[in-house]
């Protein structure tokens, strides 16, 4: 697609814009219409229409609207990748000659962490790093670390790696590291004080998350892409996901490696230059991001009102409001990002994004806000809302069923009022049906079609054989899964709206290990005995009315197996040796994926600590070891103050009590206050060498053992 | 694990037959611990170093009567650390100035000194020049300067329906008795639906 003509949004038609989201539009309504028309008839045929039908069929259509503009965008998106291409794509705005200018506009590259796996952040840094070094264009980038991480161990780890990083890559002045002291506004604010303390150095930021990885390349080209575009505000890349070792993993990884492409080009169609934000892997323009899109507390207080936790789409509109574009790259290669491994690790992200996503509604009727905008916001808000719907239509379905049940008496279906369609009761309903799965299942065949557009695709997704039964294989999975995720997302709403709020929770990824029976039976034994429940209902009210119901009963019934099989790390291998659910980045890794594969290898190579020392290791390397405690409190020096009495008193009996009793004497809360006193962590270095050894805890003589010459040479992320 | 005695036949004048010398042999183990944890792996190197400090301690106890000599040979061994610090890194603080002593550890993580330059690590011969430029060159550089930059929200009217949706909120948090009556309400009105579609 390269051979398409020079784009420039500048000259963009807005008649053009809106002559294609009425196209959109119309094909929704022109797939919704007969539907409902279709199922308003079915009520209809049965009796006459009442209340109980009317919400029923005020259900269908919002439900069956969705299904049916998420079909559109796909074909519309087919449609667009055929021959040279839609036109209208920020990337056709780069002539050859932009592309071979130097990048000189100063840019950072923002990773804001929390509680991460520290390996898999200053690896993925450093094959970011390399990448961009290899384009020759470094000169323009500056890196930062921007932590919000509580975790001592990890905060530690981070310190270390982040300066034996830097010594290895000999990034000094290119690589930062911050640690907020005070976690105000979650990662909204994170971002925001980077842009207050340096946000002035910088035109562009690069927005990453802790598992995003980008090529040299895709950075590279953002930035142009933004130096020749002086009016986009945002330019969002479609991540990859990858590294996926779970089945549950791969799935996703291949759904959207498979679908993705299609669905974007859908978007890009209809959105332009009005496109939506998704937190990571963009770039954006930094003066009016600061000017512009500080986030305003909501009415009303958490979760559903106060500090905005969803902070992307809101960023995405206020840019808009402000009259700068905001554009989906489609197309661009080299961005990538991790996905959960496993069933509730994916459920736990959604709850955060879901409690975000709810606060949106306070901003979809505010002033000032682009309609595109409005729709992103309301399209959010129906990803999550859908489920109870699709609950309470299910359950409304049962109710209407058990209705005529009860009453014992044989339903005596009329003829349809649209008499020529000359179909029974039966037939219409399997054709309404048919329907609503054919919408469901036309992108997935208009995606394999598009595989033929590039040569060699199909090969990278393993052969026909692969892709066709992968795609089979991924649907049937996802089907059992999508009810467990409707419970669980119903749940999640019902608690927000009881104003119970979310905690900003780290999922487990990748090899952090498999789910746990115990956790598995405990999240899904509720949605199994609803299957349960609920199925022997559905026998009893009608076989054959149980028998509808049957996938998504039996997708709740087996939720607690299903849970486990698909996040565990060995059937996931199993299938990634038959090469099924593979994708182009796993069969053709670029070399970015090699690297950081290699070097998270040798990471997991290094001697774990002592079980015994483990559970505060970070502690003790930046009490004990030399050269951490001197990276700890050069870093804590750095923004010092003078020495406080009170704190003093306050932390002297907690030193005291941390080196006679050991690190269990003391609260998570006490520890960390601790950290973060530069004159603690000075002084507890230098008493716990010089104190003799029954003066300390058994831990802290156990620690000191470790250095001993009999011990093997000491192991911290520093001397890598 | 019990504390190894000091060998006879290398340090006669410490040997370990009393409890003075146990706690020396305690000393000398920690010192040599903590010169390990400074990445310091060969043994006769530290031999001589944890030698050379306990033998300065021991001669200092004298002057500190009832002094711990785990004390005594740490507080030596970092000022044998300091001023090596203050020598190479040019720096004319005082050697008990605990910022020269995380200054002159990162310096000597960053160049490598433990694996590089071994020998040079606390001898009292001049260090190389290559050694002591690489190590006035050495800092952290966690941030570039700070330009500080105002960024604050802008006024956003969040519409006519948000607006009445916020005083219904500030109400309802007003009232909890409100707020419970109509939760009640709500109740019974589900109730009632459950009743009218179902009959």
């Amino acid at each position: 697609m390269s051979a398409s003509p020079r784009f420039d949004p500048a000259l963009l038609d807005g008649t053009r814009i809106t002559q294609r989201r009425i196209l959109v539009a119309t094909l929704t309504l022109l797939l919704t219409g007969p539907a409902v028309l279709l199922m308003a008839d079915l009520h209809w045929r049965v009796d006459a229409m009442d209340g109980m039908k009317i919400f029923h069929l005020v259900l269908f259509t919002i439900l069956f609207s969705l299904v049916a503009f998420g079909a559109v965008q796909a074909v519309v998106g087919f449609f667009c990748r055929m021959g040279r291409g839609d036109p209208n794509r920020i990337l056709n705005s780069l002539s050859p000659e932009d592309e071979a200018r130097p990048v000189t506009a100063p840019t950072a590259i923002v990773m804001p962490v929390f509680n991460e796996d520290t390996s898999r952040i200053l690896e993925g840094l450093r094959v970011i790093y390399r990448s961009l070094e290899a384009t020759g264009q470094l000169e323009a980038f500056d890196f930062f670390i921007l932590s919000d991480t509580t975790n001592p161990n990890r905060w530690i780890e981070e310190e270390s790696a982040w300066v034996a990083l830097t010594r290895q890559l000999g990034a000094r002045g290119r690589i930062f590291y911050r640690k907020r002291r005070v976690n105000l506004n979650k990662k909204a604010g994170n971002l925001a004080d980077f842009c207050r303390r340096w946000g002035k150095r910088y035109r562009y930021m690069v927005v990453l998350d802790a598992d995003s990885i980008m090529t040299g390349e895709a950075i590279t080209k953002l930035v142009r892409l933004m130096e020749k575009n002086s009016g986009a505000g945002i330019i969002q890349t479609v991540p990859r996901l990858v590294n996926g070792e779970t089945i549950f993993a791969r799935l996703q990884q291949f759904a959207s490696r498979l679908y993705g492409p299609v669905f974007a080009a859908g978007l890009n169609f209809w959105q332009q230059g009005e496109a939506n934000y998704w937190g990571h892997n963009a770039i954006i323009r930094v003066a009016p991001f600061i000017e512009h899109c500080s986030l305003p507390d909501l009415p009303g207080v958490e979760p559903f009102g106060g500090r905005i936790l969803s902070h992307d789409y809101v960023e995405a509109a206020l840019m808009r409001r402000a009259g700068w574009s905001v554009w989906l790259a489609v197309g661009l290669e080299g961005s990538y990002e991790e996905c959960p491994g496993n069933l509730i690790d994916f459920a736990k992200r959604d709850r955060r994004w879901l409690q975000g996503n709810l606060q949106h509604a306070w901003l979809v009727t505010a002033r000032g806000l682009h309609a595109a905008n409005r729709l992103h916001l309301a399209l959010g808000i129906l990803a999550y809302l859908a489920s109870p719907l699709w609950l309470a239509f299910l359950i409304v379905s049962t109710v209407i069923a058990w209705r005529y049940a009860s009453t014992g008496l044989t339903p005596l279906p009329v003829d349809s009022f649209a008499r020529y369609l000359r179909l029974d009761f039966q037939s219409q309903a399997l054709l309404l049906f048919a329907g609503t799965m054919g919408l469901l299942f036309l992108p997935k065949v208009l995606a394999l079609l598009d595989l033929r557009r590039i040569p060699g695709e199909v090969e990278r997704f393993g052969g026909w054989l692969r892709v066709i039964g992968g795609a089979v294989g991924e649907t049937a999975i996802f089907t059992l899964l999508a009810p467990v995720l409707m419970l669980f997302h119903s749940k999640f709403i019902f608690l927000t709206l009881a104003g119970r709020g979310v905690a900003w929770v780290a999922q487990r990824r990748g090899a952090d290990g498999d789910p746990e029976w115990r956790e598995a039976i405990l999240t899904h034994a509720g949605h199994t005995l609803f299957g349960a429940g609920w199925g022997v209902f559905a026998l009893w009210i009608a076989p054959g009315f149980a028998a509808w119901l049957a996938p998504i009963l039996f997708g709740m019934m087996t939720s607690i197996p299903l849970s486990l099989v698909t996040g565990q790390l060995a059937p996931g291998e199993f299938v990634r040796k038959l090469r099924l659910l593979a994708t182009p980045e796993e069969t053709a890794p670029p070399p970015e994926l090699t690297r950081l594969a290699r070097n998270l290898e040798a990471c997991r190579r290094h001697t774990p600590p002592l079980p015994e020392l483990a559970p505060d290791y970070g502690l003790m390397q930046a009490v004990l070891d030399p050269y951490v405690n001197a990276v700890h409190l050069a870093l804590l020096r750095e923004r010092d103050h003078a020495p406080d009495a009170a704190a003093e008193n306050r932390f002297a009996p907690l030193r005291e009590r941390l080196l006679r009793e050991g690190p269990a004497a003391l609260t998570p809360r006490d520890k960390l206050a601790l950290l973060l006193d530069a004159d603690s962590m000075a002084a507890l270095h230098r008493d716990l060498w010089s104190l003799p050894a029954e003066r300390l805890s058994a831990w802290w003589r156990t620690a000191i053992r470790a250095y001993n010459v009999l011990a093997p040479a000491p192991q911290t992320a520093l001397y890598r | 694990m019990n504390p190894a005695p000091v060998s006879a036949a290398v340090a006669p004048e410490f040997a370990a037959n009393d409890s003075a010398g146990s706690a020396w042999d305690e000393a000398f183990l920690r010192v040599e611990s903590y010169f390990r944890a400074h990445q310091i792996e060969s043994r006769i190197l530290l031999n001589r170093l944890v030698m050379e400090v306990i033998v300065a301690a021991r001669a200092s106890a004298a002057a500190h009567p009832g002094a711990d000599p785990v004390a005594l040979a740490m507080r030596e061994a970092e000022r044998r650390t300091n001023a090596w610090f203050a020598r190479v890194l040019g720096d004319a603080a005082d050697p008990d100035d605990e910022r020269l002593g995380t200054r002159g550890r990162i310096a000597l993580v960053l160049c490598d000194v433990p694996a590089r330059w071994p020998q040079h690590f606390l001898a009292d011969a001049p260090p190389p020049p290559e050694l002591v430029e690489a190590m006035r060159a050495a800092y952290i550089e966690a941030g570039p300067e700070i330009e500080i930059t105002s960024m604050f929200p802008r006024p956003m009217d969040f519409g006519p329906i948000a607006n009445v949706a916020d005083e219904a909120w500030k109400t309802f948090a007003r009232w909890p008795l409100l707020r419970a009556g109509l939760g009640w309400l709500l109740f019974l009105g589900l109730l009632a639906a459950a009743w009218f579609f179902t009959h």
